[in-house]
């Protein structure tokens, strides 16, 4: 059960949609043992109804020819009797599943479209009745109406209930807060409506892949109950009670065991192969293999010099479909010099800072004819000291780069401690004085706070802080005030202005704002679909006169800019649009 | 400087109000205060409710309880007896009041078979349930979430398919045998056909021997479903924005997995485990039969099918349901101490 | 006052103990377009919400085109809901991922009966005149990119002609040449159909781009509001100022701490 809750996860974490559904073997080869299950299910009684109950057999026979699994004590043959049992066990899960789902579902459902109140106290009850184990709440049952098939399947029934409750109530509640449901209930879409046209269709796949989890659950369980002597009563049989049958013989004739413990694995292990094929539809994860990072035998076209950083004729594969995501790309960083690169997504901006930094993503494959930091040969081994102290990073969104379980203070100064073998009091030290270089308020009572007690803003600053804590000669940020406010962004740029200033640490920066990039960079290159397309030296005389590509002009047209007149009230400005 | 916000501004303007001093960092101490009022009010509702539903597991019989319970062939002397001892011919809600007041004194009557307090039979059980119960789940925990990384960082990216292939295979296979089917099997091959393990509990053999085999086979299903959890829970957090961060720093693999790592995955491992050792409580009940364990499960069902003794039953749900309440916390609480986030949550 | 699309005032909206409005005063004639600008948790998007509807407002008087919000009858408000539309900000959740570009749009035209076949002609004119073809009805969301998305959610806040349109932040998620070419196809539609609109936006160059007034929230108090020639070339507020300066296109931005 709990391997399908974090299925049933997964799924609901990946945005629903009916993209192309991927078929998978899992999937299909789950899906077909069923069938042989359905068929056994429906066929077995009819054929072999008389042999799995017709007496005046030799009892107890272990594996014979006649009776591949032996003969209960009775004289029964096993094998008859664990296909003839397919159907009432398979029948009495089924029906337990249906059950708890389709009123699991319409529990769940309604508690989501109650008033507040109610609504907070079903989820309670729901919880409640979640965190009691299935089997007790099915003892509990049994307890109240007895023993039989129809308590059984009653019984796991009501246990299974409170799960789909949930997993409809928090789905439902998720759905409920995305865009396209309070759009249509502003609309004046009807709640009802709403929940049979967005929000039901769009629970689709977990709740199939919890359906699947259930079905194997309230088979386990009921031939468990059965087992123990809670289920099916004599004449009645299913694998539970043949196989607690077979328990009383196992010293003398363990054969007998086989059949129902087989059936009972087989059946479900089709179940978790459909629930795990169904979330692997649902959520394919891309084929990758590990990232390569190789010499071009090409002679470099650009010398060193004086330069911090070569780059010459980078070029990033697609591993698995050989696309060229980045051709040809070189540049130069001289000390203390801030290089922007701007394009849009998917222009390989990122994937060009990522080649400079060594962090390429898996799945792809990159090439180049020189790359230099500061004297080291980036393509051959590099010691992790080494990039360690000499590249200092600083990503776009600062909520989700920074590890919410640990407190800043130890994770970000474990590159000193453990790259550059500072001692932890040295550690602490260094980045304390960074903080304040950053002006982070309170910097002392920031080290001991965890990620999600900062602003975003403050999340940066202690990025920057950590990145130049090893003192860099080169500071890749890769777009990092794209998730910040306006106000926000400039004192960041200041903050990284600053930094390079002071500290004379070249700066590579990303950006898809070139008003952004104007405003902190020495030079800028554009870049548009993996290539080059316009080297811009001189920012300061940046016009639509000075540039020559027609993507550049488009660009530069394109960022919005505050026209400020100058005089007092002019007459109505409206951009060029 | 001025500060208006929790943000420290280098930009200052005409009209900032300026507070005094620099805003401090906020600290946890409130939220562990909060976290911990709301979940004792919880179980004080969950233990009210565990009453009510263990005094209704018998007013809800159908029909007329006091037959029921007696049985077909009893006399009618007989059922007014079971009457009487349950409190059945008071009004309801005397039968209630009468009952709360018991439990309140941990007294839930005399069990019908044994003729000595109820409780006293199901507290006599409770070590042999918890014993195998607590041992399988630290042990399927501890190598789930071994096995779990170890081949989530192995197959990382997709490396290694052949090794996925495999582990996918088979901890699928092993984790949707039924946990009574396996314990069965195990017998067989140890108890029966190798014979160096006993096949059931007797006070002949010692302890620890006698445990092994229930043990074992509550351990190894679960076991191979954590693995299949952390494996994919890995590969997530591989991707993941911060653990690209940590690689930016370059740090060494050690640190990488353990430190960044393990803490993020221990969150969704333990809520998980969570609910792993209730379904793990349910399943030693019946795991239990196999061994002929003198554990809970055997005396629920002996209550249940055979004896309809029902002070045993209501203290037997009582019991189990309150270890639920407790894992559920204690669970809750070791989830706040490595990812003080999860405090906030509503839960239970 | 029939000439006055918003006129509200004096509105306060406290969540719990936290306030997020404090007194704002807003008028708005028909016709004309209004900027709100602000950071995040300046209580920009709360104010969207009050105009629509989906908030309460704790004190203040609130008419939008004659409908008081704050003393109003449940009934009165499906009608209300129906001439206020509300762009969403976030195009790839605000198109349900299991429903056609037609389905989407038949919902906004009919909440209830929600066919395609009763509104084909009008969905078709829509997707032509946000710059899409009228195939792409039968298309589902994930089809598109992210300015065609957002080109689709313009269609279903203005195809049953709405007598006041709010665009929260509509463009915050796209490429700037992307934000362009949407910000271009509102100018055009704003031409041709006269509507009223609330352009709320972090972005004041965005602004500036579609608005013929401005108004500035900071902490949850509006601290400048006029016509945009004005506050953007004489700023009153210093919070104002700031933003103006923070603006890296602007001659004021100087990365001097």
């Amino acid at each position: 059960m709990a391997d399908t809750v974090n299925a049933v996860r997964t799924a609901a974490a990946s945005p629903a949609g009916p993209r192309s559904f991927r078929w998978n073997a899992g999937l299909i080869l789950g899906l077909g043992m069923l069938a042989v299950v359905a068929l056994v299910a429906i066929f077995a009684p009819i054929v072999l109804g008389g042999q799995a109950s017709g007496l005046g057999g030799t009892p107890n026979l272990g594996s014979t020819p006649e009776h591949p699994l032996g003969t209960d004590t009775l004289g029964r043959d096993m094998l008859a009797r664990t296909l003839v049992a397919t159907r009432a066990t398979v029948l009495m899960a089924a029906i337990a599943t249906a059950l708890s789902s389709i009123t699991g579902i319409a529990i769940g459902i309604a508690i989501w479209l109650a008033p507040r109140r109610i609504r907070e106290l079903g989820l309670r009850a729901i919880e409640f009745a979640v965190s009691y184990p299935t089997m007790l709440v099915a003892i509990i049952v049994a307890a109240i109406l007895g023993q039989g098939v129809v308590q059984v399947v009653v019984a796991i029934a009501i246990a299974n209930v409170a799960g789909f409750a949930r997993l409809t109530a928090n789905l439902a509640a998720k759905i409920a807060t995305s865009e396209y449901v309070t759009t249509a209930r502003l609309m004046g879409v009807p709640a009802s409506r709403v929940a049979a046209r967005h929000v039901l269709p769009n629970m689709a796949e977990p709740t199939l892949i919890l359906i699947a989890g259930a079905f194997s659950g309230a088979l386990v369980e009921i031939s468990g109950l059965s087992f123990i002597g809670l289920g099916a009563q004599t004449p009645a049989f299913d694998w539970g009670t043949l196989l607690n049958d077979g328990l009383n013989k196992i010293v003398v004739n363990p054969i007998v065991i086989v059949g129902p413990a087989v059936a009972l694995t087989f059946t479900s292990l089709a179940a978790l192969l459909v629930g795990d094929g169904l979330a692997a539809a649902a959520n394919p994860r891309s084929n990758s293999t590990q990232a390569r990072l190789v010499r071009d035998k090409a002679a470099p076209t650009i010398e060193r010099g004086d330069a911090v950083l070569v780059a010459d004729g980078i070029t990033v594969a697609h591993g698995a479909s050989g696309a060229t995501l980045v051709s040809d790309v070189s540049f130069t960083i001289g000390r203390g010099e801030v290089l922007g690169i701007v394009g849009e997504s998917g222009s390989g901006k990122s994937l060009t800072a990522s080649v400079v930094a060594k962090l390429l993503g898996e799945g792809l494959s990159a090439s180049a004819r020189r790359l230099e930091l500061d004297g080291v040969d980036l393509l051959g081994p590099v010691p992790p000291r080494e990039l360690a102290s000499k590249i200092g990073l600083i990503y776009q969104d600062p909520g989700t780069s920074l590890n919410p379980a640990m407190v800043l203070g130890r994770q970000l100064s474990e590159v000193l401690t453990l790259r550059l073998r500072h001692s932890r009091r040295a550690s602490r030290e260094l980045l304390l004085s960074k903080f304040r270089q950053v002006m982070l308020s309170d910097p002392e009572g920031r080290l001991r706070q965890y990620p999600h007690q900062l602003s975003g803003g403050m999340k940066q600053r202690a990025m920057i802080a950590s990145a130049m804590s090893t003192d860099p000669v080169l500071l890749i940020a890769d777009e990092p005030t794209t998730a910040l406010d306006v106000t926000v962004q400039r004192e960041v740029l200041t903050v990284l202005g600053r930094m390079n200033e002071e500290s004379g640490t070249a700066v590579l920066f990303i950006s898809h704002d070139l008003g952004v990039v104007r405003a902190l960079c020495d030079r800028v290159l554009v870049m548009k679909d993996g290539k080059i397309v316009e080297r811009i030296d001189d920012m300061a005389g940046l016009s639509a006169e000075s540039v020559s590509h027609p993507y550049t002009k488009q660009l530069l047209a394109a960022t919005p800019v505050v026209t400020l007149p100058t005089a007092a009230p002019t007459a109505r400005t409206e951009g060029e649009s | 400087m001025s500060t208006q916000t929790h943000e420290s501004s280098p930009v200052s303007g005409p009209g900032t109000p300026v507070l005094d001093g620099p805003p401090r960092a906020a600290s946890l101490g409130g939220a562990w205060r909060r976290f911990l009022l709301r979940r004792g009010v919880g179980l004080v509702i969950n233990l009210a409710l565990l009453v009510i539903v263990t005094f209704l597991i018998v007013q809800l019989i159908p029909g007329d309880p006091a037959t029921a319970i007696a049985g077909e062939s009893a006399t009618l002397a007989q059922v007014e007896l079971v009457r009487t001892q349950l409190g059945l011919d008071q009004p309801f809600f005397v039968q209630f009041g009468t009952y709360l007041l018991g439990v309140l004194q941990l007294d839930f009557g005399t069990s019908f078979r044994y003729r000595v307090p109820a409780l006293e039979v199901v507290m006599a059980a409770v070590p042999f349930t918890l014993a195998i119960t607590v041992a399988a789940v630290i042990l399927l925990l501890v190598l789930g979430l071994a096995l779990g990384m170890a081949v989530g960082v192995a197959t990382r990216g997709d490396r290694r398919r052949w090794l996925g292939g495999t582990f996918n295979v088979v901890t699928g296979v092993i984790s949707s045998v039924p946990v009574y089917v396996q314990a069965t099997a195990f017998v067989v091959i140890f108890a029966v056909l190798l014979r160096v393990l006993p096949p059931a509990y007797s006070p002949a053999y010692g302890f620890g021997i006698a445990a092994i085999l229930p043990i074992a086979s509550l351990t190894v299903g679960g076991m191979c479903s954590v693995a299949r959890i952390v494996r994919r829970e890995t590969a997530v957090i591989l991707e993941q924005d911060y653990m690209r961060t940590a690689r930016g720093w370059r740090l060494p693999a050690l640190s990488l997995y353990a430190r960044h790592m393990l803490p993020n995955l221990l969150t969704t491992a333990l809520t998980l485990s969570g609910i792993i050792l209730t379904a793990l409580l349910g399943s030693a009940l019946i795991t239990e039969a196999v061994f002929a364990w003198p554990g809970l499960g055997g005396v629920i069902v002996q209550a249940i099918a055979i004896d309809k003794d029902y002070p045993i039953i209501r203290a037997a749900v009582f019991v189990i349901g309150l270890i639920s309440l407790v894992i559920t916390l204690v669970i809750d609480v070791i989830l706040g101490l490595i990812d003080p986030r999860t405090l906030g949550e509503k839960r239970g | 006052m029939t000439d006055l699309m918003l006129d509200v005032r004096g509105l306060d909206v406290t969540f719990g103990s936290t306030t997020v409005l404090h007194g704002v005063d807003v008028t708005l004639a028909k016709g004309r377009t209004v900027g709100v600008v602000g950071e995040s948790g300046s209580g920009k998007s709360t104010l969207a919400k009050v105009l629509v509807g989906s908030v309460r407002p704790s004190a203040g008087h609130v008419d939008v085109d004659g409908v008081d919000l704050v003393n109003h009858e449940h009934t009165s408000m499906r009608r209300y809901r129906r001439r206020v539309q509300m762009i969403p900000q976030d195009p790839y959740s605000s198109l349900s991922p299991r429903r056609t570009i037609g389905q989407t749009l038949a919902e906004a035209i009919n909440p209830i009966r929600s066919r395609v076949s009763d509104h084909r002609d009008l969905i078709a004119s829509w997707l032509e005149r946000v710059g899409l073809t009228p195939d792409m009805m039968h298309r589902y969301p994930h089809e598109f990119s992210g300015g065609q998305r957002q080109r689709i959610a313009i269609a279903r806040g203005l195809i049953i002609d709405p007598d006041f349109v709010i665009a929260d932040e509509i463009t915050s998620a796209l490429d700037v040449s992307v934000q362009a070419q949407i910000l271009e196809l509102l100018a055009e539609i704003k031409e041709s159909l006269g509507i009223t609109m609330m352009f709320i936006s972090h972005n004041l160059a965005v602004v500036q781009r579609v608005s013929d007034e401005v108004l500035v929230l900071y902490q949850g108090r509006v601290v400048e509001a006029g016509p945009v020639e004005e506050i953007y070339a004489n700023p009153q507020h210093w919070y104002t100022r700031r933003l103006l300066d923070a603006d890296p296109g602007s001659p004021g931005f100087s990365l001097a701490g």
